[in-house]
């Protein structure tokens, strides 16, 4: 009973916020607010993925819109064409996508910094342009209409809100098990990677393989994203996964602060606030991401939340604080002249 | 049976040779030390030995297996660990957390541990804190109290002693340190040298690179002398003072007031 | 008719060798890799486009137009990306390079449309020469590409500022202390390498005849193939490689298929990047 209250109250800032969101539509009964909520989730998703690479790896990856296409379109075919449900479409899109983040991983990743930054831009232009080429299964770029929408028990669904629990509880889901992941030996490592590669090779990390493993996990959160979005507007195109995608994405993540596990929710909640709200100005919508990137670049490099890393958790019962033995060996001697931190 | 056997170990960068082949051997719990002017050679050894760098040509033969062709990982995953000459920590993570990565070779843990924590995974890290409050202690309260700092604040000589005990946590069969002692001021170098007499005494077997030549001849129990790739001489500190060749190569310059 | 095609690739190649001299010159001396370099390419496409229809200007001023916008734009980029950001990550200037990239693509989109437009000028004029067919732009892109060649070689070997590129580019630090003005270094090449990189946009733009915004993202990453295949950061090793791509590329189309045309750029460059890094001729270079 006590380790109980005590795990709820440890997942007290979690459970409170899914009660807030579960609870939301009560209040607001807008269907256009539901909307941007979905959409919200939808890049809280892809942007909390692509901050395994990017944050939490130190990878530079611009091309994360490929696997979020490779979600949506490898579901939408499989749906349209076998007519399977979006539940079985769901992991076939996470499967198509974790496949070519696979093979695409496995020979580029040993590349160091810009290189694979271009790789990762090549690959996404790869894809989108076989999207737009391989008439017979994608459509073209007429893309493809009439992907099913999901349904539960026989009941489809018609209006946002069930999408809205769907995606609530996909992005709580993602957030906390990423964040109990990047605490965990698994996550260590790959901050290890992305502080120093080659001291963390001489510690016995095999590091194209935990590069490769978060690409991968990246790639499939975000094919959970697109199979999640094709069924949701049940209609793809091969212009919604193109570099500009990619490009709002890595926007998001540098705006709300990478390598937090909260950076982007706070970047992708903002920015597709801030989009909404001035919708009659969509056409500028481009070159204000591209602005504020540039702005965010020269006054705040570490996003809005900074380099910090927050847990979502507290800590329960709080731990006293060890004392360490005063060894006296040193004590007789001199102090050391640079007790001070060093610069830099 | 030698722990470590390094047989004709060559290494060039283009027309270079940085290394033509050098050999030595080592014994369980000895202490051997690496000295030789700038460029001899000395770190481009340790990448070698390591697996950092290719090797040209030459056998590495580590506790009975050959790793010469082993990466860095693998090195490790053998048994030995380094340290660097310019200081590789990994800046953003905690003292704990850098020794937490330093255990990673004899840990186990992938996404699903991570993620569902399992008891014996609970189990696994509860221990490593342990153990990285044990190798800290080694170090007492320069390090101890800062278990939770980012790596990043602490001075330079806490720096040091952090990458030593990362080292460490790997529970190395071979210990390489680069230059335990580079930058530090007489009295840090004191406590380098009884870290190192107490890390001999519980066991360790330590290859390390030095200038400080006080620091060379009161620990080591054998010296190798590198000069431009080619080992000139090998031998207890003693042989090694009276060394013509290496004091003409070396210490002939300092007309060997140090030692 | 061998012939024929191999001298189209010539011209192609040569707008390819422009716009990738220009980036190993960037690469080379900053540095860093910018990823705004096929919109600055385009952007002068349309500057001299503007140029050309509104104002009714001769194509020589609007060479000169776009070469001067370009290294407006260039020296720009420079200064928030780099002066700006100097001591910053790299990862925070590629972002921002990125971020330019973006504006100045969807800028150009809000100007000009996105629609595809073509030089109002009278340019389709074309004389035979020993069977061999020449467009009369065909020569004006021969003649702009050797003429900026020779005055690059001229600039970077014969000239003070020259000398002072090459030493910054070499050694920055070392030329920090022997009097360089290092910053004042770094905005020429980058806005020099921009306006190469806009002058080869005015050329693609006349030799097909097209401007349309989406021109420079295919263009960036071609100039990218180019430098990695000439070993990133040398400038004849980047001509060498622009210009075989462009006969790679041409003789693609003309004897295989017209959809492979951007395929073989991919493919080399990935080839390139995975088996050999330094390129053809490249030497070993610490770039990031």
């Amino acid at each position: 009973m006590k380790k109980l209250s005590y795990a709820l109250i440890r997942c007290a800032p979690i459970l409170g916020a899914l009660l807030f969101f579960c609870t939301l539509p009560l209040y607001v009964r807008s269907d256009y607010i539901l909307r941007v909520f979905v959409q919200i989730g939808i890049y809280v998703l892809l942007t909390s993925s692509l901050n395994i690479v990017n944050g939490y790896t130190g990878l530079f990856s611009v091309g994360h819109a490929a696997f979020f296409g490779l979600g949506a379109y490898g579901s939408a075919i499989v749906c349209t064409k076998l007519n399977l449900s979006f539940w079985q479409g769901l992991p076939t899109g996470m499967l198509i996508a974790s496949l070519a983040a696979y093979v695409i991983a496995k020979p580029t990743l040993r590349l160091k910094g810009v290189f694979l930054t271009l790789v990762t831009m090549g690959s996404n232009m790869i894809i989108m342009l076989v999207f737009l080429n391989w008439d017979s299964l994608t459509g073209g770029s007429l893309g493809i209409m009439g992907i099913p929408m999901p349904e539960i028990f026989g009941t489809k669904f018609l209006r946002p809100l069930p999408y809205y629990y769907l995606i609530i509880v996909a992005d709580i889901l993602v957030i906390v098990l990423l964040d109990r992941l990047m605490r965990s030996r698994f996550g260590l490592t790959l901050k290890a990677i992305r502080e120093d590669e080659r001291a963390a090779s001489c510690n016995g990390i095999n590091v194209a393989r935990y590069k490769t493993m978060a690409f991968v996990m990246a790639a499939v959160i975000a094919g959970a994203a697109g199979s999640f979005y094709a069924h949701y507007y049940r209609y793809i195109s091969p212009e919604a996964f193109n570099f500009t995608e990619s490009f709002i994405i890595v926007t998001m993540l540098a705006f709300g602060g990478p390598g937090n596990i909260l950076g982007p929710v706070v970047g992708a909640a903002i920015l597709v606030g801030v989009t909404e709200a001035f919708r009659a100005f969509a056409d500028y919508r481009m070159v204000f991401y591209g602005t504020l990137l540039v702005l965010m670049m020269i006054f705040r490099s570490k996003g809005l939340l900074g380099g910090r890393e927050y847990s979502l958790t507290i800590t329960w019962p709080p731990v006293k604080k060890t004392v360490y033995s005063k060894g006296d060996r040193f004590l007789d001697t001199e102090k050391e002249e640079n007790d001070e931190p060093a610069a830099g | 049976m030698s722990l470590l056997q390094v047989e004709k170990m060559c290494k060039d960068y283009g027309g270079l040779k940085a290394l033509s082949g050098v050999s030595f051997s080592m014994e369980k719990g000895e202490i051997v030390s690496i000295i030789g002017p700038n460029g001899a050679g000395k770190t481009t050894l340790f990448d070698c030995l390591t697996g950092y760098i290719p090797k040209t040509s030459g056998k590495v033969v580590f506790d009975g297996t050959d790793i010469t062709a082993y990466p860095p990982h693998d090195a490790n995953k053998a048994g030995m660990a380094r340290t660097f000459q310019q200081i590789r920590l990994f800046p953003n993570l905690t003292v704990m957390e850098n020794l937490r990565v330093g255990m990673h070779s004899h840990t186990r843990g992938g996404i699903w541990a991570g993620i569902f924590h399992p008891a014996w995974y609970r189990k696994q890290e509860e221990l490593c804190y342990r153990k990285g409050l044990a190798i800290l202690a080694l170090f007492q309260e320069r390090l101890l109290p800062r278990v939770d700092q980012k790596v990043m604040e602490l001075s330079y000589a806490n720096r040091r002693r952090t990458e030593i005990a990362r080292a460490l946590a790997s529970e190395p069969k071979l210990l390489l340190l680069d230059e335990p002692a580079a930058g530090m001021n007489p009295h840090e170098t004191r406590l380098a040298t009884d870290l190192i007499r107490e890390l001999r005494d519980k066991g360790n077997t330590i290859l390390f690179i030095e200038h400080d030549m006080s620091m060379v001849m009161s620990v080591s129990d054998r010296i190798v002398v590198l000069d431009h790739g080619v080992k000139i001489a090998e031998g207890p500190p003693s042989e090694i003072q009276k060394n013509e060749d290496v004091l003409e190569a070396y210490m002939g310059r300092r007309e060997h007031a140090e030692a | 008719m061998f012939l024929q095609q191999v001298f189209n690739g010539l011209a192609q190649g040569s707008t390819y060798a422009l716009i990738a001299v220009g980036f190993a010159l960037i690469i080379g001396t900053l540095r860093l890799v910018s990823f705004c370099h096929g919109e600055i390419f385009m952007m002068g496409a349309y500057v001299a486009f503007t140029v050309v229809s509104r104002w009714q200007g001769s194509l020589l001023a609007a060479f000169v137009v776009a070469f001067a916008a370009a290294a407006l734009l260039g020296a720009l980029v420079e200064f928030v990306g780099f002066r700006l950001l100097r001591g910053a990550s790299r990862i925070s200037s590629l972002l921002v390079t990125i971020g330019f990239s973006t504006i100045f693509l969807n800028a150009a989109q809000l100007i000009w449309g996105a629609q595809t437009q073509s030089f109002p000028t009278d340019i389709d004029s074309a004389f035979e020469f020993m069977g061999i067919r020449f467009t009369f732009i065909q020569i004006v892109v021969y003649a702009v590409t050797i003429c900026m060649f020779i005055l690059l070689h001229l600039l970077l070997g014969k000239t003070k500022l020259g000398r002072a590129i090459r030493a910054t580019a070499l050694d920055h630090e070392a030329a920090f202390v022997m009097g360089v003005d290092v910053n004042r270094i770094y905005s020429f090449t980058y806005a020099l390498g921009s306006a190469l990189g806009g002058l080869a946009g005015v050329l693609v733009g006349l030799y097909y005849n097209a401007v349309y915004p989406a021109m420079g993202g295919m263009m960036g990453l071609k100039a990218f193939s180019a430098c990695i295949l000439g070993g990133l950061t040398s400038i004849p090793g980047a001509v060498v490689a622009g210009f075989f791509l462009g006969e790679i590329e041409n003789l693609a189309v003309a004897y295989i298929s017209s959809g492979f045309r951007h395929v073989f750029s991919f493919a080399i460059l990935i080839f390139f990047l995975i088996f050999r890094p330094r390129g053809l001729f490249g030497r070993k270079d610490s770039i990031r």
